[in-house]
């Protein structure tokens, strides 16, 4: 679905008068490869090239070197990105800074309009994104009325609308409360499960990747690990190293391991836990 | 009692003829130097509330009294409440507005009458305590990375010398590491004596540092308690729909399954033991 190969991205960053500006390189010879129907996730601290990743993934940044593609269009600016944003869409931190219409409806009908998509085709296609994610009773309602959680299931709505292949989530749930960030990943999941469509989930929040596919930790602009959220979180070590931290239940079940209890590490979810947490009870559980 | 709070009440004025009571009778109390989180859906009104606390919004009845006096009065200095009472919004980091970062720290002493030279160094010694070094003082704002704006607008607010430090989601956005600073920094702060008062939308923040919880539920406080005590009561919890941190979560699933796990806690040491106590015991059984 999208393969990255060896790319750079650097800015200008601007000095005082009178000083030159240096050359900062917030993706450093990046590759990866993502499947087509995959649920991906990508963490990393503040400022380890997350975002200026996702934004390669639809054409919003280029590549200084290197090459993007999608499916098998190169992101290089010439001709195809209007194709190109097509088929990955992304959805960002702020839910007001990318809320347009005046209703709902109108909202999603956005994309559509600047696509040309007929107006008959249209009303079935904000219908069933609606439906997608759950907002059908609030069509006609003002998005600025709307909870945080229901503005960016709006945002959601109207990049699904459009049908891309592809919907990148850059720290979409960052600003929701807890209620409201399960549903928007409910949301995700449930358009990569039933709609195959592939999922980039951004963020910080370490218990929204345990169900991924896969998951790629960046740090100071590399993809320094990939692996299932089994591997991933199999090392405690590694994840301190770059800043991030394990979900409590996984620290417990550790902390536990080392007293003594056979528990089969590393241990995702409470659920999991519990379960392994019986079968020892049982005499089982011998390692 | 630093902060006294009696029957307070908030409406939103009406738009459309639906006026949204935001605040319902809410009386509750602060001492110094404690530590205070509140939680609660968004919708709650605990941003409604905290905005109360340094005379930002104005109740439509009932008391604040700050140190013993009614800030509704009318000669009130509303103005040495506000440095007194430093309040930190959601995503502060919007609202730097200065050509450099220590102009941006010095702006709340410069308006609180200082000179710039006094102003300067308040500022300074604030961006200091935030971990912002000297070599970052002359840059732009804008040029920092999420974190380090953070701090700046942080210090901006402890650069007053606020005696009550009211924090909004101070942790939205923020890797694991920047919290975690971000933490020991409002916890060292308590420690001399500023009292906390954090919104918070996660629950293992509050579990970790907070003294004391309120939770708030259609603009009432419908718990108050210490962690552990507002954590263990599931029934009220699960009639709000507010989740508790993971590791009480698994304290309740483990004791539900019959794991005869004799206490709860939101704790990772505590639950460690609590939880080894209990298998020890049933491989005995």
């Amino acid at each position: 679905m999208i393969r990255a190969s060896n790319v750079v991205y650097s800015y200008l960053k601007y000095g005082r008068t009178g000083e030159e500006p240096v050359s900062v390189r917030a993706l450093d010879h990046v590759d990866l490869e993502i499947e087509r129907g995959s649920f991906i996730s990508i963490i990393g601290h503040n400022g380890s090239g997350k975002s200026t990743l996702a934004k390669h993934f639809n054409g919003l940044l280029f590549p200084k070197e290197g090459t993007v593609w999608i499916d098998d269009l190169p992101t290089d600016g010439k001709g195809n990105l209007a194709q190109i944003r097509q088929k990955v869409c992304m959805v960002f931190q702020n839910p007001d800074n990318q809320i347009i219409g005046a209703t709902v409806e109108e909202d999603i009908a956005f994309g559509l309009e600047n696509m040309q998509v007929p107006t008959e085709q249209m009303q079935e296609r904000i219908d069933r994104s609606l439906e997608a994610v759950g907002l059908t009773e609030k069509r006609n309602e003002n998005p600025g009325c709307l909870s945080g959680g229901q503005k960016q299931k709006t945002a959601i709505a109207g990049a699904v609308a459009v049908s891309p292949q592809c919907l990148v989530l850059d720290e979409a749930t960052a600003m929701l409360d807890p209620r409201a960030r399960r549903e928007v990943i409910r949301v995700a999941r449930k358009l990569n499960e039933e709609e195959g469509i592939t999922v980039i989930l951004i963020t910080h929040f370490m218990d929204e990747i345990i169900h991924s596919h896969r998951i790629f930790v960046m740090d100071h602009g590399v993809v320094v690990q990939s692996g299932t959220p089994k591997e991933i979180f199999a090392d405690p070590g590694l994840l301190e190293q770059y800043h991030l931290e394990l979900p409590p239940v996984t620290k417990l079940a550790f902390g536990l391991r080392q007293k003594g209890l056979p528990l089969e590490l590393p241990v995702l979810e409470p659920e999991e836990l519990l379960k392994q947490l019986l079968r020892i009870r049982k005499g089982g559980g011998a390692c | 009692m630093l902060i006294d709070i009696q029957h307070l009440n908030y409406t939103y004025p009406s738009s459309g003829g639906v006026s949204v009571h935001a605040l319902n009778d809410i009386t509750v109390s602060f001492e110094a130097g404690s530590f205070t989180a509140i939680a609660g859906y968004s919708g709650s009104g605990k941003s409604t509330f905290v905005r109360h606390l340094n005379g930002l919004l104005r109740a439509d009845s009932g008391d604040i009294r700050f140190q013993g006096e009614s800030i509704y009065g009318k000669k009130y200095p509303i103005s040495r409440l506000r440095q007194k009472v430093g309040l930190v919004f959601q995503y502060p980091e919007h609202q730097l507005f200065c050509r450099t970062v220590l102009e941006d720290a010095a702006f709340g002493p410069l308006n609180m009458g200082h000179d710039r030279e006094t102003a300067e160094q308040m500022a300074r010694r604030a961006l200091e305590r935030v971990g912002i070094g000297e070599e970052l003082f002359s840059s732009s704002p804008y040029e920092l990375s999420g974190g380090q704006m953070r701090r700046v607008a942080i210090a901006g607010v402890l650069a007053m010398g606020p005696e009550v430090l009211v924090l909004d989601e101070p942790s939205a956005g923020l890797d694991p590491y920047a919290k975690r600073q971000l933490f020991s920094l409002l916890k060292e702060m308590q420690g001399e004596g500023v009292t906390i008062i954090l919104v918070s939308h996660s629950m293992e923040e509050i579990a970790e540092y907070a003294d004391r919880v309120l939770v708030f539920y259609g603009g009432r406080i419908c718990m108050d308690g210490s962690p552990e005590e507002v954590f263990s009561n599931k029934e009220e919890l699960d009639r709000i729909g507010l989740e508790m941190p993971q590791i009480m979560e698994c304290m309740w699933r483990i004791r539900e399954a019959g794991i005869p796990v004799e206490g709860l806690s939101c704790s990772e040491a505590a639950a460690e033991e609590l939880i080894l106590k209990a298998m020890k015991g049933g491989s005995d059984a």
